[in-house]
């Protein structure tokens, strides 16, 4: 047998991270029988397990079946995964879950595949009806005898458990040890068993490894091994393991003298803490991923963040410029009609717009002539973009900024209020006065308003009076801000800190502004820097509906007429405004949070 | 009020008024396009229920038709949204590496773009004067263009983070390929977030094609929208001596809150 082992791994080697987990692992194992690998926690266990089911490549050398290097994923070695319950999909049934491997392997019809998945389930001790329970309301015994049917019902050659039995208590273990007994006496199971805890490996496996840093460092009959234990890990554990077994258990019950469960888990602790039996170790992998964060300096990061928003609006610029050459025709393809204008006319006219040159050229030179400030020619109101916007964003910005200003100064007290009133009746008539306020759109504020001004009187209708168009925005703006502020406060009241503030006995104002309001301030100042880039887009509809003279009825104007220049020239003005809003959000957030400082790529 | 109520609620709710809009055919007393010249802006009651605009056409019907139009383009692209948002956010959080950069690069691209202006903008690129039916599956294109985003990014959160559950792993070590997967393991995960966020995009679309047509740039008459009927109320005189003008607004409201409440219901049993 020994020439021509069943289950052969040489020379095997993993490294993760630069780091060598694996080193150097050779070992045979013969048809039936069980070996156990087992050695601290760090010592290479799951990834060598990993490595031997075929889940993961190693590096180096090579695992063989039956003296063939059998296929990944072919279903001849099954690994059981630490915590079996987590491999189970909390959605799936039972029998689901047991059928899924057949599944995959389009193994059988369905029919044929439940009643495997059945027949399985008797073997491994589960009752016919919790068939059709979902997996997620198992136990977890019950989750370990799922997975033990799912990994055999391939009928794989080999069989590897990572600490499959760590994590239960201890009769339900006794059990789950006593069915995989039972299964490599009547089906000549091949197994692999890994774990930390020797009392168990002593009473599962004919033969026992020890693993430490990567590498076999003795491998024995399990018998031989405990007796007379060579490499000093191995002396450390048994006789860890046997120094425990005084507190613990009849020593008639536990193979070899050795105690039986946690005990273990306890000795590990106690080498951990005694330095002087350890050579020095690397540290475990989870220390090396886990160093503090690199802050950026307040400059890269304004830097990042710059060249980041000038690459969307390259972008962007490029995107609409070429949506608006491919439109179906510009401002002289509508004179094709008039025929006082001959086609030879409208082909100079065109030559001399600069019309009939290449697209790249001509993105180019309206690039360059935007940067220095010239949009274009507007054809339609036949004169230079850039003044007339000039005073058309002046107007929006004058009516968005103080709507704006009034929304936030009315949202905040009532935000507060509201979110200070939770649970009281007058705070859920509150929110649900908001949420009714917010479900009524802009444009039918703008007309309600509008039809109760002319009626009333109270506001000047139409024109260039600022009070119907702002009293509409803010009416629009308030509520959404309201909630969110209420939102955030609500949540920062719920978190731990401000729920021991109220026990300290800190007054209700104090906690307010000192604990609460900083506290909930990140989202509530993205809205703000989202509130400023749409400064320029919020108000089109109203502007439009009550005659504002800003840019929304330029623009409608200017695509009734097919006027490209402004059309363009007003989408790349408002996109300048979501990103610089978006940008000053992200500094504030800089400056008020120590939290975002750190690189993002 | 339960969760449970204000999750039925606002459904009973819209079910009937789709169920209303779906059924324009048969409620609606006269074709939408129907004009009484001898009536026009004539008062609710009577032979007109809710009265009639200045062409002398039936509000009710008109209502009706023109539910149908917006309600269904607010599903419509709510569904190109939340299809496109799936796609890509399950192919860059199931794969990873480039994929995935550089389509949360494109998302943040997307959501730079001032969309309403872009939205005209598009729309200005084609003949103003198209179909009725044209016009309605453009806008409702365009309009499921811009918002798939957001429900990209929270897919993608999800299938990152479902990538690493171990019955994925265990899955894998099975030998389930990537298709298998996705469709078995991940896609189950995602159903919470599609559902809320179809309720918090259905209604923005449904406004957003009310806006449009308001302005003149969706659906063009005689074909009726809840915006282009609202186009009519603009002139505030016909407003203050005929109201009923606004009842798209009168139905617009109510759907609007309902999907909020909705929304809200359904957030509510997921803290995140």
């Amino acid at each position: 047998m020994a020439d021509n082992p069943f289950f052969e791994v040489r020379r095997l080697t993993k490294n993760l991270a630069g780091r060598p987990v694996v080193r150097n692992v050779s070992f045979c194992l013969n048809r039936g029988q069980t070996l156990a690998l087992v050695g601290l926690s760090g010592a290479g266990k799951s990834t060598l397990a990993r490595c031997l089911a075929l889940w993961d490549p190693p590096d180096s050398g090579e695992v063989l079946l039956d003296g063939t290097l059998p296929r990944p994923a072919g279903g001849q070695i099954q690994l059981i995964p630490q915590q079996p319950a987590a491999s189970l999909n909390p959605r799936f049934t039972v029998a689901q879950a047991i059928e899924e491997p057949l599944q995959i392997h389009h193994r059988g019809t369905p029919a044929t595949r439940r009643r495997e998945a059945l027949r399985w389930m008797a073997i491994v001790g589960l009752p016919a009806a919790a068939a059709h329970a979902r997996t997620g309301s198992l136990s977890g015994g019950e989750g370990q005898r799922v997975a033990l049917a799912r990994a055999l019902v391939l009928e794989p050659k080999l069989l590897i458990l990572d600490e499959s039995l760590s994590g239960l208590d201890l009769s339900v273990r006794a059990q789950i040890a006593a069915l995989l007994l039972d299964l490599r006496r009547e089906r000549a199971l091949t197994c692999i068993l890994i774990s930390h805890d020797l009392a168990l490996a002593a009473q599962l496996a004919d033969e026992i490894a020890v693993m430490d840093e990567g590498a076999i460092v003795e491998q024995a009959a399990a018998g031989e091994l405990l007796a007379s234990p060579r490499h000093i890990r191995s002396r450390e554990l048994v006789a860890a393991a046997r120094e425990l077994s005084l507190f613990n258990a009849s020593p008639s019950t536990v193979p070899a003298g050795i105690a039986h469960a946690p005990a273990v888990e306890v000795a590990h602790a106690l080498l951990r803490a005694a330095p002087a039996l350890l050579p020095t170790r690397t540290p475990p992998e989870d220390d090396l991923h886990t160093s503090p964060p690199a802050r950026a300096p307040w400059a890269k990061f304004l830097a990042l963040r710059l060249l980041h928003g000038l690459i969307l609006l390259g972008v962007i610029s490029f995107l609409s410029f070429v949506l608006s050459q491919m439109a179906g025709g510009d401002f002289y393809s509508e004179m094709r009609n008039d025929p006082r204008v001959s086609p030879a006319t409208i082909a100079g006219l065109r030559r001399e717009a600069g019309l009939d040159r290449p697209l790249l050229m001509r993105y180019g030179q309206w690039i360059h002539s935007s940067l220095g400030g010239d949009f274009g020619y507007s054809l339609a109101y036949r004169s230079p973009v850039a003044p007339l916007l000039g005073e058309r964003v002046q107007a929006t910005l004058l009516l968005t900024g103080t709507a704006t200003l009034l929304a936030w100064l009315i949202a905040l007290p009532l935000g507060i209020w509201s979110a200070s009133h939770r649970g009281t009746w007058r705070g859920g008539a509150a929110r649900s006065l908001t949420a009714i306020w917010l479900a009524v759109p802009d444009l039918l504020l703008a007309l309600t308003l509008l039809a109760l001004a002319a009626q009333t009187g109270w506001f000047p209708v139409g024109g260039n009076h600022l009070a119907l168009p702002a009293a509409v925005l803010v009416l629009g703006l308030a509520p959404a801000l309201v909630r969110h502020v209420s939102a955030s406060l609500g949540e920062a009241m719920d978190s731990p800190f401000a729920l021991s503030a109220r026990a300290q006995g800190i007054p209700r104002r104090r906690r307010l502004y000192r604990h609460l309001l900083p506290a909930a301030m990140n989202p509530l100042v993205s809205l703000f820097g989202f509130s400023v880039g749409t400064l320029l887009s919020a108000s089109l509809l109203v502007e439009v509906v009550t005659g504002w003279p800003g840019l929304g009825p330029l623009f409608v104007e200017a695509i009734m007429a097919r006027d490209f220049a402004i059309v363009l020239a007003v989408v790349m003005l408002s996109a300048i405004f979501l990103l610089a809003g978006n940008l000053l959000a992200d500094l504030l957030l800089y400056r008020l949070d120590p939290r975002i400082r750190t690189v993002d790529r | 009020m339960s969760r449970r109520t204000r999750i039925i609620g606002p459904l009973a709710f819209l079910a009937a008024i789709y169920l209303a809009a779906l059924l324009a055919g048969i409620l609606a007393p006269y074709p939408y396009a129907e004009q009484h010249r001898e009536f026009p802006f004539a008062a609710p009651g009577g032979a007109f229920l809710l009265g009639t605009d200045g062409f002398g056409r039936d509000i009710l019907s008109r209502l009706l038709y023109g539910g149908a139009i917006s309600l269904f383009a607010g599903l419509l692209a709510a569904a190109i949204s939340l299809a496109i948002g799936l796609l890509l956010g399950l192919a860059a959080g199931f794969f990873g590496g480039w994929l995935d950069r550089l389509l949360m690069r494109g998302g943040e691209l997307v959501m730079a773009l001032p969309w309403l202006y872009l939205l005209l903008a598009v729309r200005a690129l084609l003949p103003l004067h198209i179909g009725a039916v044209e016009a309605f599956l453009l806008v409702t294109i365009l309009i499921g263009c811009m918002g798939w985003v957001r429900p990209a990014r929270l897919i993608r959160g999800v299938a990152l983070s479902g990538r690493e559950r171990g019955f994925v792993a265990a899955a894998q070590g099975f030998g389930a390929g990537p298709l298998y997967l996705i469709r078995r393991h991940i896609l189950p995960l995602t159903l919470g977030i599609l559902v809320t966020q179809a309720t918090i995009l259905i209604p923005q679309y449904i406004l957003a094609e009310v806006s449009l047509s308001f302005l003149g740039l969706g659906v063009s008459e005689p074909v009726p929208s809840w915006g282009n009927m609202l186009a009519e109320a603009r002139q505030y005189y016909a407003l203050v001596s005929h109201p009923w003008l606004l009842a798209p607004g009168a139905v617009l409201i109510p759907v609007l809150l309902a999907y909020l409440v909705l929304a809200d219901a359904l957030l509510e049993s997921r803290p995140s």
